[in-house]
């Protein structure tokens, strides 16, 4: 009966807040069904007085094909998360379970490159784009994060590192190499953190703003976060598009969401380390 | 065990190779536009000096265009007839993503990676400052030998605020200007019969903005609602009397008792409710314009382009309007500052326009580019959508900026205001005296300017608030932009 | 014998690790490495963002001294050290949210999603229901406040004492989600078996938390903790949308005041040199951390 009553007190809690979390995607959605005039009205209107498919219909038609952008905003998003999956698990689990000399030390150096404002990676990166004729190439978009997802990496390191080392060692004794001990035992391990990287990466590619603004010029190859300003110039005003295309693009993120709830649910250890 | 190990190999193997593929066809290997500026690390080629190369007519060049949002219609025609005309010339639009601040931002970048870029697309301060930085190929020596032809007299009094070094080193093909725009019925209602006009000074439409402000929530009406949701925009006022931004001696001239004026003048006005405040239209993102069409405000000072605004507004949004404007409303000039100065006076500047790279290695073709864009390209289409600089633009062709307008389905509409709005503000175009022709105004430095609109930005909040009174306040932000005016 | 097999296995160690970190060090060098020197170099120099990169002169240390006697550096350095108050806020209520959204609520599948929607939801949109309900007259929270007797309810944005916590307010809004996602990951991730070891001992559920929950989830909270201090060390897209540093200095950070330095009043080396000394500092900051974490951190 407490347990009860708990629960029921603490959902009470917790939906009230959500209520003010979903409030904004709430303003959003509506105002996409909104001619663009009425979007950024004061008081600030919920319902659209007069409901309206020009916002999404502003989006599909020849001038700018958003199929393509979010196409290509997919592609950078996924490209991105095969390099963190790939790169990140095999540099988290070297600094996480293998013994080389210096790994401490890297390690930290690599941690510290978190610090690096991106003021002061833009315009090298735009110099070193360039030199590789990367510039005006999806590419651009990904291979920073594919090379170095140092956050990836920091927080699937610091799961690793927490995995039993006895594992890792009885595993080793029966012949495995690192790659198969990776490959086979710790990643189905870790399918909760894994999830949670790929959902990191996954968010910060799609939305990534100022890495398409500066690398990236034709029209075929812009992402949704760059396109979806194209309706904030003065003359080409169409606040209820801006909020079509981000509604939609809450779509994926969202699925992504549901679908991995199925990888948060109950922790797997299988009970490997007794006692 | 060795087995199994090589059957992981090639398990990552065929996943790198899988990946790879993908990318593949995602990038539909297009790598053209990094490649063009050339994939060698020592940075550009020299600016070549050869020039017999461009006087050949029959060899194809081609020209890269730095710009952003040039992907509309018109501009897609306008490309089009360039390209018939010149068929010689090849125009390649780099088009730079979204608004105003993010493209200069990624053009600096591309400047400053060195990316062949021939002609750019910017506005006056823009031009002036890369001028300075030698960036520009200055415009006078070209269009010498195009047959001397005259800058100034194709592109008007207004080119006076266009020159850096006492040298022209871009085109405008617009010029903006700002514009009052009073409601008639209304002052008729409450019985005002001076209507504003290029000779009403501010205290009057202070005055005038007080006696007009009615109703209460959903009811008000605005007696005047300024159409900047800035403070420093409110300079502007005196800016177009000859105020100037910095002293002779270089220091900030914050002290000067117009800004004082102008300031306590609008403060008093929001303090009365006549005004809404500026730190409100920020929260609220109050368009005036609409907020006019709707008749919640009874004056608007906002640029020339807004009826041509009310025109998506009402045709496309349908916001209102629905059987035309339902009152009377006119466009006159900015009131004078106090009733000592000139009336009509503006500062108005050059606007948007074209420049050629200095490491251009076609000036002549790049300068016929610039000529048709700002020119020409008015001649040649059936209605326009900007006041160009140029100033051999006819009447009619004129009104078609605001009575000319394509709706979204396709229709056209010919005649959306009838004739006295365009003749209007043709009216107020060919009389404003530009401040630049009447005073002598030092160039600022536009990164100092920007710092000391920046401390104006910050430190007015706190006076329009009534956390400091008027004195403390110009003290604050005299001493503030004397720290940042030093480089 | 054995002890060459020793030094053979260290070897093979040394390789495989290095092997593994490659790909990794390859990007690092490349981009990151460059970037560094890159802009190391021209924070000795007077650089504006514009002019010919090779036309640029050394100024030697100038730029650094004329930094640490700027007001701005410092009002920046205080800002971004206040707002680490938010830190604390920011992880505790992630995990709370996360321990509540594991089991004790009804609807957690729902309750998951909408609390990461704000850190995924336009943000324009975000601004304006932001903006909305801190309306300092019309909006809800100040007419609640002046309903229980508050006369005169903070100005927020508009003040300079508020304007602070209000950002605060919108940077835990905006991403006690993504922790809360982070934080639930890991406790999933602990074995059951420990809870139901400790039901059998009779341990209250503070206890199960205090003793078992807290100390598995140790590494992800430090995650957590090093990501939010860099975080709030570099923000300044936030500051710029909402407040550019203003009313007076109040919100002025050390990242918005590189971004104007660089690229608004054209002085890029100085901004150079203001982002290595950030650099520094969040270095120096993670550093004393890493050392600490020995204190509470259990793998």
């Amino acid at each position: 009966m407490a347990i009860k009553l708990n629960r029921g007190l603490i959902s009470i809690m917790m939906w009230a807040i959500a209520i003010m979390m979903i409030l904004p995607f709430f303003w959003m959605l509506l105002s996409s069904f909104k001619p663009s005039g009425e979007v950024f009205t004061y008081p600030v209107q919920w319902l659209p007085k007069r409901w309206t498919l020009d916002g999404y219909q502003a989006l599909f038609d020849s001038k700018y094909n958003f199929v393509k952008f979010y196409w290509n905003t997919f592609c950078v998003a996924f490209m991105t998360i095969v390099g963190v999956v790939i790169v990140g698990s095999l540099t988290a689990y070297a600094y996480a379970k293998i013994k080389f000399v210096g790994r401490e030390v890297v390690f930290i150096l690599l941690i510290a490159t978190m610090a690096i404002p991106f003021q002061v990676i833009m315009i090298p990166k735009f110099i070193i784009l360039r030199y590789f004729g990367l510039l005006d190439t999806l590419t651009s978009q990904w291979i920073g994060a594919f090379l170095n997802p140092v956050t990836g990496i920091f927080l699937l390191r610091q799961f690793f590192k927490s995995i039993h080392d006895d594992i890792i060692e009885s595993a080793k004794i029966d012949g495995c190499t690192h790659l198969r001990i990776l490959w086979r035992i710790v990643v189905p391990m870790s399918k909760p953190v894994l999830f949670t990287v790929i959902l990191i990466y996954f968010v910060s590619a799609w939305n990534n703003y100022e890495m398409a603004l500066l690398y990236l010029r034709s029209l075929d190859k812009y992402v949704v976060s760059i396109a979806v300003k194209m309706f904030s110039a003065e003359r080409t005003l169409n606040h209820s598009a801006t909020m079509a295309a981000s509604t939609i693009s809450i779509v994926p993120l969202s699925l992504l969401l549901i679908i991995g709830q199925r990888y948060l649910i109950a922790g797997l250890t299988a009970g490997a380390v007794k006692g | 065990m060795g087995k199994r190990n090589k059957v992981l190999y090639q398990v990552l193997v065929l996943l790198t190779l899988a990946a790879v593929l993908f990318v593949t066809a995602c990038s539909s290997g297009n790598k053209e536009g990094g490649s063009a500026s050339s994939a060698s690390p020592s940075g550009s080629p020299a600016s070549s000096a050869s020039d017999t190369a461009s006087k050949t007519p029959d060899k194809k060049v081609k020209l890269r265009f730095a710009a952003y949002n040039q992907d509309t219609p018109a501009i897609k025609q306008d490309l089009a007839n360039f390209a018939e005309a010149h068929p010689n010339i090849e125009v390649e639009v780099m088009n730079f993503p979204n608004d105003l601040n993010e493209y200069y931002k990624a053009l600096d970048v591309a400047i400053a990676g060195n990316e062949t870029i021939d002609v750019i697309l910017m506005q006056k301060d823009t031009a002036g400052k890369k001028a300075t930085q030698g960036i520009l190929t200055d415009l006078d020596s070209i269009a010498q030998k195009d047959n001397n032809f005259d800058i100034k007299a194709n592109y008007g009094s207004v080119m006076d605020g266009a020159k850096t070094n006492g040298k022209y080193y871009y085109i405008p093909y617009n010029i903006d200007f700002d514009v009052l725009y009073y409601n008639k019925d209304m002052f008729d209602a409450n019985g005002i019969t001076a209507y504003p006009d290029e000779n009403t000074t501010l205290k009057q439409l202070a005055d005038n903005a007080k006696k007009l402000t009615t109703g209460e929530g959903a009811n008000k009406v605005y007696g005047f609602v300024w159409g900047y949701a800035t403070y420093n925009s409110l300079l502007r006022l005196i800016e177009n009397e000859g105020w100037q931004w910095l002293k002779e001696d270089g220091t900030p001239n914050l002290e000067d008792p117009r800004v004082k004026e102008v300031f306590a003048t609008f403060k008093d006005l929001f303090d009365s409710g006549a005004v809404p405040s500026i730190a409100n239209m920020q929260l609220e993102k109050m368009n005036n314009r609409v907020v006019f069409a709707q008749k919640h405000a009874a004056m608007i000072i906002r640029n020339w382009w807004t009826p041509v605004q009310w025109n998506t507004l009402r045709y496309d949004d349908k916001l209102f309007w629905q059987n035309g404007p339902d009152f009377k409303f006119e466009a006159t000039h900015l009131p004078r500052f106090n009733d000592q100065d000139k009336p009509k006076l503006q500062f108005v500047q050059p606007g948007w326009g074209y420049g050629v790279s200095s490491k251009s290695k076609y000036p002549a073709e790049a300068w016929e580019f610039i000529k048709f864009m700002t020119a020409t390209r008015y001649e040649v289409s059936d209605a326009i959508t900007v006041i160009p600089a140029y100033t051999k633009i006819s009447d009619e062709k004129f009104a078609t900026i605001y009575n000319y307008y394509e709706k979204k389905d396709g229709t056209i509409i010919k005649d959306a205001y009838g004739p006295e709005v365009a003749a209007q503000h043709k009216k107020i175009k060919d009389e404003i005296v530009p401040t630049i022709s009447q005073f002598q105004i030092r160039p600022i430095d536009v990164g100092i300017q920007n710092a000391i609109m920046d401390v104006i930005e910050r430190e007015a909040t706190e006076y329009f608030t009534g956390k400091i009174d008027i004195d403390d306040f110009i003290k604050k932000i005299q001493a503030e932009a004397v720290k940042v005016a030093k480089k | 014998m054995q002890r060459s097999n020793f030094s053979r296995m260290a070897m093979k160690e040394n390789i495989t690790g290095y092997l593994f970190i490659l790909p990794n060090l390859i990007g690092l060098t490349v981009f990151t490495l460059f970037s560094l020197v890159f802009s190391l170099v021209i924070s000795f120099t007077n650089w504006d963002l514009v002019g010919q990169l090779k036309n640029v002169k050394f100024v030697g240390f100038d730029n650094f001294s004329a930094i640490f006697k700027d007001e701005y550096f410092w009002v920046s350095l205080w800002n971004n050290t206040w707002f680490l108050l938010a830190i604390p806020v920011n992880i505790l209520l992630a995990l709370l949210f996360a321990v509540a959204l594991n089991k004790y609520v009804f609807g957690r599948k729902s309750l998951r999603v909408i609390y990461f929607l704000p850190y995924i939801t336009n943000m324009a949109a975000i601004l304006v229901v932001w903006n909305m309900l801190f309306h300092p007259e019309k909006g809800p929270i100040n007419s609640f406040l002046r309903s229980l007797g508050i006369t005169h309810p903070p100005l927020w944005l508009l003040d300079s004492s508020w304007a602070k916590p209000n950002i605060a307010m919108f940077g835990i809004w905006t991403s006690v989600g993504f922790f809360t996602m982070i934080y639930l990951a890991a406790i999933q991730n602990i074995n059951k078996e420990l809870y139901e070891s400790a039901d059998i001992d009779g341990a209250s559920s503070r206890g199960k938390f205090v003793h078992i929950t807290f100390p598995l989830i140790s590494p992800t909270s430090f995650f957590i903790l090093i990501l939010s201090l860099i975080g709030s060390f570099q923000q300044w897209s936030n500051i710029q949308i909402m407040t550019e540093g203003g009313p007076g200095k109040s919100t002025y950070v050390l990242g918005f005041y590189i971004y104007k330095k660089g690229f608004s009043y054209y002085e890029m080396g100085y901004a150079s040199g203001v982002a290595w000394i950030l650099f520094l500092i969040i270095v120096g900051i993670m550093l004393v951390q890493w050392r600490m974490q020995k204190k509470w951190v259990h793998y």
